[in-house]
């Protein structure tokens, strides 16, 4: 079977700068496989790039134009207002604190919250540009050192180190899709298909409490026991980076966790207590500093 | 309540004292206006010498070492202009005893932040929109997912205005998607896997920045492959084409150019490593999901946005 494939890259520079659009400019690029079946009696591809920079301008060819201009034009449209928004309402009338900022950043917090739409950092606890260094991902998870590299330690080791900053606040929430799929997995051993599983399981060890603590409740209500219980793992878990540890021991560095339940907007705050327990005996720890606003 | 920072309202007087080392750590500050619009600035006069105060700077607890530095300096200028004694050291004198009424704890501080923040929030936005959050509350199904940088002056609910419910977002060192790979980058393929075949978003968009530290990583990596750091190095050598590109485009160009085309160019190789997530590429296909990039100058104050369009044609029986 031959086929002809093509990727098409139309790449529309919208630049905006102050309240008036200055210029627009459409270029493409063209990568083409051709196929040689003809000549060899096996598939061979070959790769025919033309324009091979991304960033050089491109004479336009108007008959090669291919995609949904009409679809894109509503997308940019709408990122277009959004950014003059901000920009009129919040970086000119700050100009200066962002001008400083974008010398150089120096957060307080690092926070590690769940990727959901409905919990961004910002937007429930008021984090202003410049005050918190913030990692994203499914379930809040912190995996542990020895896991080996991923995106969230390699966010912490900058944090911590490079930034030194003073907090590090993990926060859960209610109705956690990532959660409910570490919950609901049949057999968190077996190897999957899915990137979900092969993820969540790094919070198995809540799992497993949370059975043992509360198995007679239904499926939702043990999600909501882990979704808590999931959350203390990952602050046991910063706790297996010697970095971490070593600043939390000389009081350079507090752990804390908070748990956003958006069925009635309520925030529940606490500090891991890393003096009074020994963490890395039989995962026990203890917490202080216990808040619930509402 | 009107929220400002100590350098646009009575921090030019200040700013000409201080030594550049200080404004590492800017204090920032809680004001309550006595009229709604913020007040214009005083130009070549000291704030002091201001016939009424306009501005009531409520302290927060961590100032101390940086309103110390403040005391010095208004004290170095009173002694270089005599004729503001009486006004700047009425100024020193109520500094000084709010900063000895503050409490120095900084957990309380911290504390206080974030219960500021949520209660914010709840009282503006939660309670002014019951039928949005109602249904949030039910379940999501943002538009976007947006993948951006983690550095703390990029939050795109902020540059981009997203609200509560648009915008599934993963935020990683230099905003970068590394290619399929279910052993190693599990973290990044179950947030695109759970965005595309759960919530079915309809736009991935990957926004790139200026000044970003993990590019600047990227473009110090050694070129004998030894690394300084346990993670950071193992994480932005995902990049690495666009490191070649920039080097073989500018090698000739000042480090901070370089960094500056690598920023955008990492976010093209972050789209084309999206390609190699099948039901990325079958949504692409079938036009159900669509991939763009971005890029934030908060130096220029700007934003660049583009699109990567990818199709499949039919297959022909030769």
């Amino acid at each position: 079977m031959a086929y002809r494939s093509s990727i098409c890259r139309k790449r529309r520079l919208l630049k905006i700068f102050g309240s008036q659009l200055k210029s627009w400019e459409i270029e493409q690029t063209h990568m083409r496989f051709l196929d040689s079946f003809k000549r060899t009696p096996t598939l061979r591809l070959k790769a025919l790039r033309e324009s091979p920079g991304l960033t050089q301008e491109i004479i336009d060819n108007p008959q090669k134009s291919i995609g949904p201009i009409e679809k894109g034009f509503d997308a940019f449209e709408e990122m277009r207002h959004r950014f003059l928004s901000f920009k009129k309402d919040k970086y000119l009338e700050n100009l200066e604190h962002y001008q400083t900022l974008a010398r150089g950043q120096a957060p307080k917090f690092m926070v590690i919250a769940c990727a959901d739409s409905r919990v961004c950092p910002s937007s429930i606890l008021g984090f202003q540009p410049g005050e918190a260094f913030v990692v994203r991902n499914v379930a809040n998870l912190v995996p542990p050192h020895e896991n080996g590299p991923t995106e969230t330690n390699a966010a912490l080791e900058f944090a911590v180190n490079s930034l030194e900053v003073e907090n590090i606040l993990v926060v859960g929430h209610s109705c956690c899709g990532g959660i409910h799929a570490l919950m609901s997995m049949q057999d968190e051993m077996s190897s999957s298909s899915s990137f979900i599983k092969s993820w969540v399981v790094v919070g198995k060890a809540a799992r497993l409490r949370t059975i043992a603590a509360v198995s007679d409740l239904n499926l939702d209500q043990q999600c909501r026991h882990c979704e808590k219980e999931s959350i203390n793992r990952s602050l046991l878990n910063l706790l297996t980076y010697p970095w971490i540890e070593d600043r939390v021991e000389k009081g350079m560095l507090s752990l804390h966790g908070g748990y956003y339940d958006f069925a009635d907007c309520t925030f529940e705050k606490w500090t891991l207590d890393c003096k009074g327990c020994r963490p890395k005996v039989a995962g026990e720890y203890s917490i202080k500093n216990r808040e619930f606003w509402s | 309540m009107l929220r400002c920072t100590m350098s646009t309202v009575n921090g030019c007087a200040l700013t000409s004292l201080i030594p550049n080392s200080s404004l590492k750590r800017r204090p920032f500050v809680l004001c309550q206006a006595s009229s709604n619009s913020p007040p214009s600035l005083i130009q070549n006069k000291p704030v002091f010498a201001a016939p009424a105060p306009i501005i009531h700077p409520i302290l927060r607890e961590d100032m101390g070492k940086e309103y110390e530095e403040a005391i010095a300096g208004l004290q170095k200028l009173l002694s270089e202009n005599g004729e503001l004694a009486p006004v700047a050291a009425a100024k020193i004198d109520q500094i000084k005893a709010e900063l000895a009424t503050v409490d120095k704890t900084t957990v309380s501080s911290t504390v206080e932040q974030l219960k500021n923040g949520f209660v914010h929030f709840k009282r503006e936005k939660y309670e002014k929109n019951p039928a949005l959050y109602g249904e949030l509350a039910k379940g999501q199904s943002p538009t976007y997912m947006v993948f951006a940088c983690s550095d703390s002056r990029v939050c795109p609910s902020h540059v981009l205005n997203l609200h509560p419910g648009e915008a599934f977002m993963v935020r990683n060192i230099a905003n970068m998607v590394p290619a399929y790979d279910k052993v190693r980058y599990s973290g990044v393929g179950s947030a695109i896997e759970y965005a595309v075949l759960h919530l079915k978003v309809k736009e991935i968009i990957v926004i790139g920045h200026s000044a970003c530290g993990g590019i600047k990583g990227l473009m110090s990596l050694s070129d004998d492959g030894s690394t300084s750091t346990d993670f950071i190095e193992d994480w932005v050598k995902i990049c690495l084409p666009a490191k070649a590109k920039v080097k073989a485009e500018l090698g000739n160009a000042p480090f901070a150019d370089q960094c500056g085309l690598c920023e955008k160019e990492a976010v093209n190789v972050s789209l084309g490593n999206l390609l190699s997530y099948p039901f990325v590429r079958e949504g692409l296909v079938k036009k159900t999901l669509a991939l763009k990039g971005g890029y934030y100058d908060f130096v220029k104050g700007s934003f660049e946005l583009w699109s990567l369009e990818f199709g499949l044609s039919r297959s022909v029986s030769v």
